[in-house]
């Protein structure tokens, strides 16, 4: 133990005795690189920079400008080497600012390092081990830190990476060019004569439905949905091919997908199997995907601006949407009145290296992301579906009264689901 | 015309750099093709000794992205690309220092 250590610790086991107990504990068997001949002294860890190694201070302003000047409370998610909170607590309105370690081996090994004791001392700082679920507003971040973070803080982690996204996907869902407004103005005369997904609101009152995802472990279980009778299915769209080559037919089918490929998944539907079916579609999709469709088909819009224009010429009901095919088809189970929703193929994931069932195998082992399956192992993802996953725990979480359960442990746990009996 | 996709393109630089630093992933990717997009036509344009300069740098600033490095991928854009690129606009001109890993 060194004489900066000490000192950092001291503050630590003073004011925060269950921190410093946790920190103690903490395990990390890492490779830490110490790059003090820089222009500003930094730390590598397990390949990642921890902060410039030109100018620390100015990079730390700017992740502190996330939090709104005028703020009175703010959090820090990952100290990093104590540039954020230090930023931060310049700022003479700050009253109280909440210091969440995300990875604590990380932060153990920085207090060996590096200084914390100026903002360590302040008396405005609560220091915390990540807990919950949920981020507190407003918040600042340490970007490697969240790369780093502990495997118990990475629900919290996905939720912050996701909200630091979500200015970015607004613009980009935003229509600067106009071609969503242009394809929902071409699919009017669709829209016009197809009837409205509150249709079905209620009418499977009690039910059991079945949704199904187009995730690699479908096809572990899609002998399940072959042999239940009385079953009530909805398929999102990229789940056809599998089920037609297995030949499930669902009640509804959702589409939302504006890619004109979406239509590729219906090829081969066969117009008397499927005559029944209802489909299921925001007007954005492409109009080949509507044609083909020899069933029934009902208009959905998402909460989304793009939808404003049409919803005042043609009143439709709205599906929660958070940028996934499955939270639309969720809700419609939901809003059908389903008391207990089975998830098929939801994995978020690749579980076998598969993007989709009865799909060829990609090269995963460069993907940097991961989420724990069922079994509690990681599994490779991608940060776009970890935001679907954790967007679809809160809807679940807002929808208590009704039972989740998952057919399969080999793609992401899904928080709130039960699996099925002896899956 | 020329100086106005020169200008773009440090902006979509400091896009990548300020997105690296905030977090936002699927920001800095997008604007990093959008650099790339741009630089790529210019490069035909620049003294073989710049691009030979640049290439390597260039080479890392791609493995950071790979490795979500991203810290070290702005560092590499604003304190070794933005220089070799931008010589009189206002950059942050120092010593580069490299800590490759």
């Amino acid at each position: 133990m060194n004489d900066i250590f000490i000192k950092n610790m001291s503050y630590i086991e003073n004011c925060w005795p269950d921190c410093a107990t946790f920190l103690g504990s903490a395990k990390g068997c890492h490779k830490l690189e110490h790059l003090s001949s820089s222009h500003a002294p930094s730390l590598r860890a397990d390949g990642y920079l921890l902060a410039s190694i030109y100018d620390r201070e100015s990079e730390g302003q700017l992740q502190a400008s996330l939090v709104p000047q005028e703020s009175k409370v703010a959090w820090v998610y990952g100290p990093g080497l104590g540039d954020i909170p230090r930023a931060l607590l310049n700022r003479p309105q700050i009253e109280k600012l909440y210091v969440v370690v995300m990875a604590p081996w990380l932060f153990y090994q920085i207090l060996q390092h590096f200084d914390q004791t100026d903002w360590l001392s302040d008396s405005r700082v609560e220091l915390t081990i990540a807990e919950g679920t949920h981020p507190r507003y407003p918040f600042a971040a340490s970007p490697p830190e969240l790369t780093l973070a502990a495997r118990e803080a990475c629900v919290l982690r996905d939720r912050v990476l996701l909200e630091l996204a979500t200015s970015y996907i607004n613009e980009m869902h935003s229509d600067k060019d106009g071609q969503i407004a242009d394809r929902i103005e071409s699919n009017e005369p669709f829209v016009a004569q197809d009837g409205d997904v509150a249709e079905l609101f209620e009418q499977w009152h009690g039910k059991e439905v079945y949704v199904v995802a187009a995730g690699p472990t479908l096809e572990n279980t899609i002998s399940l949905l072959q042999h239940k009778e009385d079953r009530l299915i909805i398929a999102v769209d990229g789940a056809m091919p599998a089920l037609i080559s297995a030949g499930v037919v669902p009640d509804a089918v959702v589409t939302i997908d504006d890619q004109p490929t979406v239509a590729e998944f219906f090829r081969g539907i066969e117009a008397d199997l499927f005559k029944n079916s209802i489909m299921v579609y925001f007007p954005r999709v492409h109009s080949d995907v509507l044609s083909i469709w020899p069933g029934k088909r009902l208009v959905a819009y998402s909460a989304h601006v793009n939808y404003l224009r049409i919803n005042e010429k043609y009143p439709r009901e709205t599906l929660y949407s958070s940028g996934s095919v499955i939270h639309p088809a969720i809700d419609l189970a939901v809003r059908a009145g389903a008391s207990r929703v089975v998830l098929f193929g939801a994995d978020f994931s690749f579980p076998g290296n598969k993007v989709r069932a009865n799909d060829r195998t990609i090269e995963t082992s460069r993907m940097k992301s991961s989420v724990q399956d069922g079994h509690g192992n990681m599994v490779p993802t991608q940060s776009n579906m970890l935001g679907y996953l954790r967007d679809l725990e809160s809807y679940i979480q807002l929808n208590s009264d009704i039972d989740f359960v998952n057919t399969c442990r080999d793609g992401a746990f899904i928080a709130g689901t039960e699996y099925l009996e002896g899956v | 015309m020329a100086s106005e996709v020169v200008q773009d393109e440090y902006v979509a630089l400091q896009e990548v750099v300020r997105a690296c630093r905030l977090g936002m992933e699927a920001m800095a990717g997008d604007r990093l093709v959008d650099f790339i997009d741009s630089l790529s036509v210019r490069l035909l344009t620049l003294p073989p000794a710049k691009v030979n300069q640049l290439t390597p740098v260039l080479a890392q600033v791609l493995f950071a992205q790979e490795k979500r490095d991203y810290i070290w991928m702005a560092d590499l854009l604003q304190y070794q690309v933005a220089p070799m690129l931008y010589s009189g606009r206002d950059v942050d001109g120092v010593e580069p220092v490299d800590v490759t890993p």
